[in-house]
């Protein structure tokens, strides 16, 4: 395991550079476009997509078929591709937090709700999204996939704005959202461990 | 001491377009098996059931001696796979893949894998990408002799590689397979280089296997009888494997050229190669 995450943060450090490029520019103009703490969801969202790719990356470098024949667990494959995601949009969360705090006391309006409020969109768009494409990267060719990972934002946002508007407290729909999304990201991995790793690879 | 790195028997496996059926053949140790065929005949399908890639429908495979080897990582340990193409991300250099494949395997030879690429004049620092085609084949070949493995398993390895290249690696195989606890299972279309380094050939043709022989009595036993009509007439239906018409003359293929030659005196009999073999099962006829 400890070897796969090694080879995956080697892939992650090659398009990081990248990825924070992208992130500062959308992020600044975002930021000031709507609030501050948008941030938060961007970095959350953008960091955990970096891990889905790397399967792609994976598939592409021919490193998919060599770690079936390496010994390794299949299981251990699956389990490391869901362990990044989970620490990566963990460290994305916290970035983005951060990053929105520094700039919220510069511009003097600093304000636990709306960072309670992004933080639980933040969890909830990254795990709902994820439960739904880790697996399809996995079982999918790159373009099918990719168009997975386009549809598991908008689904996830709607999963959101539907919970958000059933509800009069926006922190407990948000909240609750996060929950079922902690929900379906466990029982997505469950279910990968349990037929993912079965399929053939030709 | 095991007599055999690897057996398959009987293995199966159906496709709606394609059926690997009931292919056996075994990899003895201190040996190299080239299995030949043309595209599609079931070479990577088989190379993929041996190495647990896909599961097979029916049929045995033995690794030293194991039989449910999926799970065994002390037997992926000794095994070290090469795939056509290349093997690892083209992002990590050399010395990234050796800090990788240490964490990964329990017999990781960090001072072999250096003293391998010392000796195929192959950067450590330099990432993969920019490495040509056939120093990516090397590293991965490095790589898989970088773990004291027994058996060498290679899907094509040396396809689209120059001649000097391919040259150096087979000279890593018969290097590698000195040591008589060493094998090699290796799958290739070019069979000029398994003439020169296999002990044995298989042949599959459209998903069976035709024929498990040594090299040997390939090249000194079998022959081609080129000849005309007439004394392509004459020819006994047994001894004829396979048979083609070309411009002028008929090509005969048989087992044994010197009883050929002794039969049929005035016919014009030349040892045949691999490649010649191939191509009359494949495209041949049968008298």
């Amino acid at each position: 395991m400890k070897g796969l995450l090694l080879k995956d943060y080697y892939l992650i450090r090659s398009v990081l550079y990248v990825i924070l490029a992208v992130f500062a520019v959308v992020g600044i103009g975002m930021s000031f476009l709507t609030s501050t703490w948008v941030l938060t969801v961007l970095a959350t969202v953008m960091l955990g997509m970096i891990s889905v790719t790397t399967i792609n990356m994976d598939k592409n470098s021919g490193w998919r078929k060599v770690s079936l024949v390496l010994p390794v667990p299949r299981k251990a494959i699956l389990d490391s591709k869901y362990i990044l995601y989970a620490s990566l949009s963990g460290a994305g969360l916290l970035l983005g937090i951060i990053l929105s705090v520094v700039v919220s006391i510069c511009k003097g309006s600093l304000d636990l709700y709306s960072m309670a409020l992004f933080a639980s969109i933040s969890i909830a768009m990254a795990l709902l999204s994820g439960s739904m494409t880790i697996p399809l990267t996995f079982l999918f060719s790159e373009d099918k996939s990719m168009l997975g990972l386009i549809a598991a934002y908008p689904l996830s946002a709607a999963v959101f704005a539907g919970a958000a508007l059933l509800m009069d407290n926006r922190i407990a729909a948000c909240g609750l959202v996060a929950a079922a999304g902690a929900a379906l990201y466990i029982l997505s991995w469950v279910l990968s461990r349990k037929h993912i790793v079965k399929r053939d690879i030709r | 001491m095991q007599s055999n790195a690897l057996v398959v028997n009987d293995l199966t496996k159906r496709y709606p377009d394609f059926v690997l059926d009931k292919v056996s053949f075994s990899v003895p140790c201190g040996t190299i098996v080239g299995l030949i065929g043309e595209n599609g005949a079931g070479k990577s399908t088989t190379i993929n059931a041996v190495l647990g890639m896909i599961s097979r429908d029916s049929g045995s495979i033995e690794l030293f001696g194991e039989a449910d080897t999926q799970s065994n990582d002390s037997i992926r340990n000794q095994i070290g796979v090469v795939f056509d193409g290349n093997n690892y991300p083209d992002v990590l250099s050399a010395q990234k893949l050796n800090r990788v494949l240490r964490e990964i395997y329990r017999t990781w030879d960090e001072r072999k894998f250096f003293d391998l690429l010392k000796k195929m004049s192959l950067p450590a620092d330099k990432k993969i990408k920019e490495f040509s085609k056939g120093m990516q084949m090397k590293l991965s070949i490095a790589a898989a002799l970088s773990h004291n493995s027994r058996l060498l398993i290679l899907d094509e390895a040396t396809s689209g590689l120059d001649p000097v290249v391919r040259d150096d690696i087979l000279d890593m195989f018969l290097e590698f397979v000195q040591d008589e606890s060493h094998s090699i299972l290796v799958s290739s279309h070019i069979t000029s280089d398994l003439e020169k380094v296999a002990d044995y050939i298989v042949f599959i043709h459209k998903g069976k296997v035709v024929f498990c022989k040594s090299k040997d009595e390939l090249r000194y036993k079998y022959g081609i009888i080129r000849c005309g009509a007439a004394q392509f007439d004459a020819i006994d239906n047994e001894e004829a494997i396979a048979y083609r018409k070309q411009d002028y003359e008929w090509e005969v293929l048989v087992a044994d050229r010197d009883q050929a030659r002794r039969k049929y005196p005035k016919a014009v009999i030349d040892p045949a190669s691999i490649d010649e073999i191939m191509l009359l099962y494949v495209k041949g006829e049968s008298k």
